[in-house]
This record gives structure tokens, C-alpha cells and sequence, in this order.
């Protein structure tokens, strides 16, 4: 039997007692990657002997190899297999590194760290020189080295994204919201000019806007919008021309979403700085109110939205019901 | 993982009525230790059906057929044997029976973590990490009951497997097979003989030590 099935008793032949010789043609891939089960049975069916076959393909050169560094402490490098080489038989790959003017091979030791065919060299790396990187696959029936990748960490830097994004209003003005952050400390010791980018959208929609031009301020401010709506706001750091080069690195991940509503236009004033204004209308001292429940029943500002106000204003009714209070307007 | 064994074991031991705040980490009477090493094992027995099930996958046609039975090869040193006299088991006494316990898990966890090392996909080789990482766990919950008991522990580590003896792949593939077999009944077996010894010790021992501690 091959893998439990019968074979057509034309593809073998006994040599002697204990020999048996089979010729199989037009085989298919290994249907699992521990090998295909080839098993000789005595007449009631029991097991006399085995082997295990391995069809495939020798693997293809791994493609498309992408590195980068986080803050310049490591490398992570990901590629991708060659197209057939990979599914029949277990195919082993290793990622290999040597600076470019100096003889000696190394081998990245930490692999899967982004995804399969990934691998992670954690330390000992040198700037400002090229390294020359490779991906050697290979499996039973041979091995594949994937085009030298030639680099300098310097050149493939990315960086945290960058911390405390706050999204607040802009006074009472009912399209527009203020966008401030800090610059990822992590580089804060290296020469180099950051840019950011922002992107936005509305609650219920999955279309991004994208604000590429913010240069390397940390603060933005967002106009056009739409009012008495929830936005969701990310941004992400790039870390231009470290070192002086002009060059720029990779951007890092998008900074969590952090969300904030524009103004309804019927109920003007109110913003989300507690400091200044002498102002004693009703309505503000009602705004206030309603900041210090939400900071209390929603974990801080993070989660503001009218939906929220709404909640609220119910809840003040009720409470107004029970408690008889004069002074506020429902 | 060991957190998710260790708040399985604490989720068993607070189902005890009247334990105010337990704190796992003090030592247990007899009775808990056994009720925990009984409840180990039928995860144990759990987690290898699921284990078993993709591993004879990976093996493939006939090792993943139900009613697949291959020769044993004669090797010695090599898995211990479940199958035994149930009547000779059954004679033994305590000490003895859970020495035969630890020192066979012992010996099995060896043999996994060899298997661990060579396995090919990703998928099983987490899976048998896990599997390794909770056997680890009930041969030191063994240990914990024979101490509880005042038995002294089987002597010695377990003797390594050294040098993988299949010449052959498909040899090799009936040997895992035969370990996970043999897994299988220990498992089985042994949580008949840990419900046995949790109805053997006394409960007036238990009592005595809640009392003790003034609840």
C-alpha cells in the first residue's frame, strides 16, 4: 500500500522472501511532509515492512527579502519562498549576514519573529557600513540561495510611534480638532528630523484620510471636518535623515487610535480644556459635569462622543425625576 | 502553557466547600494533592486526544486510521509498557504503584521532548510544547502526593533516550506511534488508580488540617 491504498499488484515483484521490488511512476507530491507511506503487508493484512517516500521539488530561490531596524538596535528581515519548492517537502530556511568588507558568515539564530519566513538578528550590528544578506532554503532534494540583499542599518531604520496623541476641539469652532503628540523617545539621542504623517476618519466609515505635508512638527491641526461627529485619529513617525542623510527611513506602525467629536452647532460653546474661561453659562458648568462622569464611567477621554453626551443627558433626566432638583434645564 | 495549568489546578482545588481565599501556593494535604493529580490527568487525557489526533495526521495514511495496530519492534529500554496484569497492578501497594507512575512519565516526557525536537510544522511542535509543559506538570504533582504520603521519591533521573535507534523513517514513524499508545493507557489507567487512593485517604485527615488552621 502507498498512504493506506492498494497499488496495482504490476507495480511490484518479489525478489526473494524477503525482498520485494516496486517501480511506481507518475507519482504526486508527498502528501504530507513526513513522507508518503509505502508498507508491505503479509496475506492477512499485517505489517511486514515500510518506507517512507519524499516527492517534491527542490526549493526555489526565497524572493523579495525586506529588512529593518528598530531604532537601530536590530535587524528583522522577512522574505517570501519561491513559488513550488515550499509544499511537498519540509523546506528549512536560514538567513545568513556578513559585512560587506570583512570575510565571515553569520547566521540569524531567531526566526518566525514576524510572521513564517521571518528571522531576527537581535544584536552586535555596525552602522554606517554595508551588510550583504541572503536566504538559503533547503530541503531533501537540494538547496536554493535567494540574491544578496546589500545594506546599511542606517538606511532601513524605523521607530516606535509616536506617544500621547491627544485629539481635542478647537474652542467652539465646529469643523476643525487639534492633533498633538510627543516624538518617540527612542531616538531622542540620534540626529534626526522626524516626519509624521496623520490619518483620520469618521467613526462609521473605514476611508481613511491621510495628512501627508505635517513636516516635523508635533502638532497638527484638522480642518474641513464635519461637526457633532465622532473622529478616529492615528499617526505614525518616519525617521528622515539620520545622520544627516537625506534619506528616509521606514515609517512605523500607526499610533492607536485615539478619538474626539467636533462641536454641534445648536449647542455652541464648550471645548475640552477645563482651564480658562470666565464664563458662567449654564451650559458650560453642565459640560463640566458631564467631563468629570465620563471620567469616572468611561476611562478617560479616549472614548468621548455624543453617543456618551447622550447617555448622560438621559441619565440626567432620570436622576432629575428622582431628585426634584431646580437649576438645570432638561 | 504552566499559568494556564496552574489556574486550572486552582480553579479544582477552590471547588473544596468551605475554603475562604486558598492560596495555591501552600502545601496541601494528601486528599488535594490526589484530587489534583487526578484532575491533571484527565486533562492530560484531553489534550492527547487532540495531540494524537494531529500528529497521526502529519504521520499520515495508515497511522491515522482507527483500527491501525502495527508490530511492536523489540527494543529494549524503550517505552515503558502500559499493559501489565491489572490483577498484579491492582496488588501492589501505594508506594509502589505511584512509583511506577512517576518513573514511567518521567521516562515518556523524555521521549515527547525528543520528538518535539524533530517534528516538522510549526502547529505541532506548539502543540507538543504544551503537552510537554503539562506532563512536566503532573510528574511533579506525583512527586507532590507520594511526599504527602511520606513515601520517598524513585531514585535517580530518568536514564536518557539517546541516540534515535530507528535506522528508518517509517520505523521511526511506528515508534511515535507506539509512544503515544502507550501515553494513552497510562493516562487512562492512572486516573483509575488516583480516584482509587483519593477514596482510600482518609478524609478525617483533610478535616484535621482545615481545623488546624482555625476555619
Amino acid at each position: 500500500t502507498l498512504n493506506g491504498r492498494r497499488l496495482p499488484p504490476a507495480s511490484y515483484t518479489a525478489l526473494g522472501p524477503s525482498t520485494l521490488s516496486v517501480a511506481l511512476a507518475h507519482l504526486n507530491g508527498s502528501r504530507q511532509q513526513s513522507g508518503d507511506n509505502l508498507v508491505c503487508h503479509s496475506r492477512d493484512g499485517g505489517i511486514l515492512a515500510g518506507s517512507c517516500l519524499y516527492v517534491g521539488l527542490p526549493p526555489e530561490k526565497p524572493v523579495n527579502i525586506t529588512c529593518w531596524s528598530k531604532n537601530m538596535k536590530d535587524l528583522t528581515c522577512k522574505w517570501a519562498p519561491g513559488t513550488e519548492g515550499e509544499t511537498f517537502l519540509h523546506t528549512n530556511y536560514t538567513l545568513k549576514y556578513k559585512l560587506r568588507w570583512y570575510g565571515r558568515d553569520n547566521t540569524c539564530q531567531e526566526y518566525h519573529t514576524a510572521g513564517p519566513y521571518s528571522c531576527h538578528i537581535p544584536k552586535d550590528l555596525a552602522l554606517f557600513t554595508p551588510y550583504e544578506i541572503w536566504v538559503e532554503a533547503s530541503n531533501r532534494l537540494g538547496v536554493a540561495v535567494s540574491d544578496v540583499v546589500m545594506l546599511d542599518i542606517l538606511d532601513v531604520v524605523t521607530t516606535d510611534p509616536p506617544s500621547d496623541v491627544h485629539v481635542s476641539r478647537v474652542g467652539d469652532l465646529e469643523d476643525q480638532l487639534s492633533v498633538r503628540w510627543s516624538s518617540p523617545p527612542a531616538l531622542k539621542d540620534f540626529l534626526f528630523q522626524a516626519k509624521y504623517q496623520i490619518q483620520y476618519r469618521v467613526e462609521d466609515s473605514s476611508e481613511w484620510k491621510v495628512v501627508d505635508d505635517v513636516g516635523n512638527q508635533t502638532s497638527c491641526r484638522l480642518a474641513g471636518l464635519r461637526p457633532g461627529t465622532v473622529y478616529f485619529v492615528q499617526v505614525r513617525c518616519n525617521p528622515f535623515g539620520i545622520y544627516g542623510s537625506k534619506k528616509a527611513g521606514i515609517w512605523s506602525d500607526w499610533s492607536n487610535p485615539t478619538a474626539a467629536s467636533t462641536p454641534r452647532s445648536e449647542r455652541a460653546a464648550g471645548g475640552c480644556d477645563p482651564k480658562g474661561g470666565e464664563q458662567n453659562t449654564t451650559l458650560r458648568r453642565e459640560l463640566k459635569q458631564f467631563f468629570g462622569w465620563v471620567k469616572k464611567h468611561a476611562y478617560g477621554c479616549s472614548n468621548l462622543g455624543i453617543k456618551l453626551y447622550d447617555q448622560w443627558r438621559v441619565w440626567l433626566q432620570k436622576s432629575h425625576k428622582t431628585r426634584n432638583q431646580v437649576g438645570k434645564e432638561p | 502553557d504552566s499559568w494556564g495549568i496552574f489556574t486550572f489546578l486552582c480553579a479544582a482545588l477552590c471547588n473544596l466547600p468551605a475554603l475562604p481565599a486558598l492560596n495555591c501556593s501552600e502545601e496541601l494535604g494528601p486528599g488535594q494533592s490526589i484530587q489534583q493529580t487526578y484532575d491533571l490527568t484527565r486533562y492530560l487525557e484531553h489534550q492527547l486526544r487532540t495531540l494524537a489526533g494531529t500528529y497521526l495526521n502529519y504521520l499520515g495514511p495508515p497511522f491515522n486510521e482507527p483500527d491501525f495496530n502495527p508490530p511492536r519492534l523489540a527494543r529494549a529500554e524503550r517505552v515503558p509498557s502500559a499493559t501489565v496484569d491489572l490483577d498484579l497492578w491492582r496488588g501492589l501497594t501505594d508506594n509502589a504503584r505511584l512509583a511506577a507512575n512517576y518513573r514511567a512519565y518521567s521516562r515518556l516526557l523524555c521521549y515527547l521532548r525528543v520528538l518535539d525536537g524533530q517534528v516538522g510544522t510549526a502547529e505541532l511542535r506548539h502543540r507538543l510544547a504544551h503537552f510537554c509543559a503539562s506532563l512536566q506538570g503532573l510528574v511533579l504533582s506525583i512527586g507532590g502526593v507520594m511526599s504527602s504520603l511520606g513515601y520517598p521519591l524513585p531514585a535517580g533521573p530518568p536514564a536518557p533516550p539517546g541516540a534515535p535507534l530507528a535506522s528508518n523513517d517509517f520505523l521511526k514513524k511506528m515508534d511515535d506511534f507506539w509512544l503515544l499508545k502507550e501515553l494513552q493507557t497510562w493516562l487512562w489507567r492512572s486516573a483509575k488508580d488516583f480516584n482509587r487512593l483519593k477514596k482510600r485517604v482518609p478524609p478525617a485527615v483533610v478535616t484535621l488540617r482545615l481545623e488546624a488552621r482555625g476555619f
